[in-house]
Parts: C-alpha cells; sequence; structure tokens
C-alpha cells in the first residue's frame, strides 16, 4: 500500500460517515450572530449585572435555536431540550411521502418539534421544526429563514441559500430539501408562533439517490399555549 | 427566500474579484461580522470533514463547527498579521472536537454506538470500520495530523499551524503514526 492509496482508503473510511451539510455555514453563523445580540462577546462595556443578562438572553435564544434546528443541526447533548407540547397542524403532504397532518408527535430522542418564534427577530433567523406521524412513518419538516425581520411574508427571490425547506426522516436517509428551482412562501403571523407554508422540495436529501419532489401546503404552529 | 421588505436575499450574489478583495480580516477583527462570514463560508466544509475525521460522528462534528465559529468570531483579534484563516480556523475546530472527546457524554454513549456501527457484513463497510477504529485508537494530536494531511489533503505547513507545530514535527509525527497504523492496515514496507 503506497501513500496515494492509504490516502484513499482514508478518504473511503472517512467520507463513508459525512452527509450534506447545507445549512451549516448559515446555522454557524446565527450561531455568532445569537452571541452578539446579547453584547458579551468581543470587549463590551456592558456592566456586570446587564453582561449577566445578556448571557441569559444568549442561552436561551441558543438554547432554543438549537432545539429548533434538530434535523439540520443534529442533536445537541449539551442541549437536552423540553417536551414540547402538541402543536396542532393543518398540513398537506404529496411526494414520497403523502398525508395530511394534523398535530406534531410528542418530542423524544431525535424526533424533536421546536421553533424559534418571537426569539427570532433577535437571531435574525427564523427555524420551524415540526415532526409528525404519517402512514409512512415518522418525518420532520424544517424551515430556515435567513435575514428575518419579523412577522411577514418570506418568499424564495434568486437566492435559494438564504432559505430552505427540508423534509426528512428522524434518521435521516431518506428526504428532499428545496432547491434554486423550488418554489416556497411562508407565512409567519404577528403572534410569530404559527402562519402558513406552500413549498416545494425537489432536491434528495442524499446525495446519488432519487425522490418525487415533496410538496408541502397549509397552516403550521407552534404555538405552545393553545 | 428574501425576509418580506426585500434585504440580502434579493441582492446579486457577491462576488469579490482578487485584485479588488477587501481587508476581510481587518474588517472582521473590527466587528464587521459580515467580513467574518464571508471569511467563514469557504471554512465551513474543511472544518466540518476535520471534526467528522476526528469524532466519527455527523451530529458531533456539525455541533463542533458550530461551536468553532462562535469561538472564532470571540477570538478573531488574535488572529496574527498575515495568519493564514483556514489553519487557523481548523485549529480551533480542533480544539472545539478535542472538548466534546473529554466529555462524559462522548466516551460512555458515542464509543458504543460506533463500536455497533461498525459491526457491518459488507466488507468495504468493515474494512472502512478498521480504519476508523485504528484511527481512533491514535491520539488526538497524532489523528489531527493524520487527518489534515491525508483526508483534508492540506499542504505540510498548513497542517503544522493547525497543529501548532513545526513542519519537521508534524512529518514526523504523521510518519510515526502511519506507521503505527501499518499492522492494522496492512501497509507494505517502505511505503507510506
Amino acid at each position: 500500500m503506497n501513500q496515494n492509496s492509504f490516502r484513499r482508503d482514508v478518504h473511503r473510511a472517512l467520507d463513508g460517515l459525512a452527509r450534506p451539510v447545507p445549512g451549516l455555514h448559515s446555522l454557524s453563523m446565527a450561531a455568532v450572530r445569537a452571541k452578539d445580540v446579547a453584547g458579551v462577546e468581543r470587549g463590551s462595556r456592558l456592566g456586570w449585572l446587564a453582561g449577566a443578562t445578556a448571557l441569559l438572553l444568549t442561552l436561551a435564544v441558543v438554547g432554543v435555536f438549537q432545539l429548533t434546528n434538530g434535523a439540520l443541526l443534529g442533536h445537541t447533548p449539551a442541549h437536552p431540550g423540553v417536551d414540547s407540547e402538541i402543536w396542532v397542524e393543518d398540513l398537506t403532504l404529496t411526494g414520497d411521502v403523502s398525508a395530511h397532518v394534523t398535530s406534531t408527535v410528542a418530542n423524544k430522542g431525535a424526533v424533536r418539534s421546536a421553533c424559534t418564534g418571537k426569539t427570532s427577530r433577535a437571531v435574525g433567523k427564523y427555524s420551524l421544526t415540526l415532526a409528525f406521524s404519517t402512514d409512512h412513518g415518522v418525518w420532520q419538516f424544517d424551515v430556515l429563514v435567513d435575514l428575518y425581520q419579523g412577522p411577514g411574508t418570506y418568499t424564495i427571490v434568486g437566492n435559494p441559500n438564504s432559505a430552505r425547506a427540508l423534509i426528512v426522516d428522524p434518521a435521516r436517509t431518506a428526504g428532499s430539501h428545496s432547491g434554486p428551482d423550488d418554489t416556497m412562501v411562508f407565512t409567519v403571523d404577528s403572534t410569530e408562533e404559527a402562519g402558513t407554508v406552500s413549498a416545494t422540495m425537489s432536491v434528495p436529501y442524499l446525495p446519488a439517490t432519487s425522490t418525487t419532489p415533496e410538496t408541502i401546503n397549509g397552516a403550521w404552529s407552534c404555538r405552545t399555549s393553545q | 427566500m428574501t425576509a418580506r421588505p426585500a434585504a440580502r436575499g434579493s441582492e446579486p450574489p457577491r462576488v469579490i474579484e482578487p485584485s479588488r478583495r477587501p481587508d476581510l480580516v481587518g474588517l472582521a477583527k473590527a466587528g464587521d461580522n459580515t467580513a467574518f462570514e464571508l471569511l467563514l463560508e469557504p471554512l465551513i466544509t474543511p472544518g466540518y470533514r476535520l471534526a467528522l475525521g476526528l469524532l466519527h460522528d455527523h451530529n458531533a462534528a456539525e455541533d463542533a463547527v458550530q461551536e468553532a465559529a462562535v469561538r472564532a468570531w470571540r477570538k478573531i483579534r488574535n488572529l496574527r498579521e498575515g495568519a493564514e484563516m483556514r489553519p487557523w480556523f481548523l485549529g480551533i475546530v480542533a480544539n472545539q472536537c478535542r472538548s466534546t472527546q473529554r466529555s462524559r457524554w462522548w466516551s460512555v454513549v458515542k464509543v458504543p454506538d460506533l463500536e455497533r456501527r461498525a459491526g457491518g457484513g459488507d466488507e468495504e463497510v468493515v474494512q472502512g470500520a478498521d480504519l476508523r477504529s485504528a484511527l481512533l485508537k491514535l491520539s488526538h494530536a497524532d489523528r489531527l495530523a493524520l487527518v489534515l494531511f491525508y483526508y483534508l489533503d492540506l499542504p505540510m505547513d498548513e497542517v503544522a499551524a493547525a497543529c501548532g507545530s513545526s513542519p519537521a514535527g508534524v512529518k514526523k509525527r504523521i510518519g510515526r503514526s502511519v506507521h503505527r497504523l501499518r499492522p492494522s492496515l496492512q501497509v507494505e514496507e517502505g511505503e507510506g
């Protein structure tokens, strides 16, 4: 075995563990901005009391944000999270996963529903994860909106990287996400905990797999108090 | 997707011509997080690959890269004048991975997961699992040097910078590590 074949073997062995990370840059920057919001980084002149308050805000924002992004961020052991209530949904899916979703399922293990909700403006991102049960098993639907500015309508205009929709099974072995040719309209109402979504996801989650474009339409909610 | 009053989403892609490349590091040091974002973007995939090579776990690798991004933003002022961003950031990712591996969560939960995963039947998978298992038996420093050189394909001087070592020192370390892996990898004498 020469050096090149060893290099090839290392690539093969480690590439077998890799998965696509389409949102990792955005999420990393969201985490950076979330820390900045608190003003505890980069030599802030806040007094210790203000600093402590800001730190608490940071922990809350980052904690909620990371939980919300379960499918994209992965389960973070440092943030075990709390079980959410069951949220009422009215979503219709077509494609490989065809279903009418009326509620989320209870959080358990890697199956999680969460949203950044009212903390989104501080983070500058809106992130929604809904886990629901269908005849095809449990699936998770994720939306990530970059440049979130408050309640309103968000649509893809020329920059598909600024927002993503993803549907994936909890084991992340199948699914699809939005691509440059897909359409998506995501609305957030004044509560910032509900709205509507209409999205097409045509790009297979795992490379070299085929999938029928998935569509999702209807009303979503992550309201914890009905 | 763009924000309701069209924000950056409707702007044309940001293309920076080499001849007019602004001092992004200087801007980032001054607190410009857009400059930092531009600096970070090409480093996310190498950072993920490094973390994956060190931790052998997709979720933990993603978490490590995000934590490293936050740490890099905090420490960007420490980046020495003229120093390359890539080895500097990869060094932060490596430190984050070492912290992850030291945690009880990693040693108690994740290692058994890896061993169980390695029990597949496909020959190629088994061979890959053997190599991964052998890599995991190396020290953090040895594995870091090997992953940077053989998986990220970085030149030796960048490997050395990321490892905080000299090129000669890291070359010796890689040589020793490959030699240690030879029995399990059946590497022929005189090569590697």
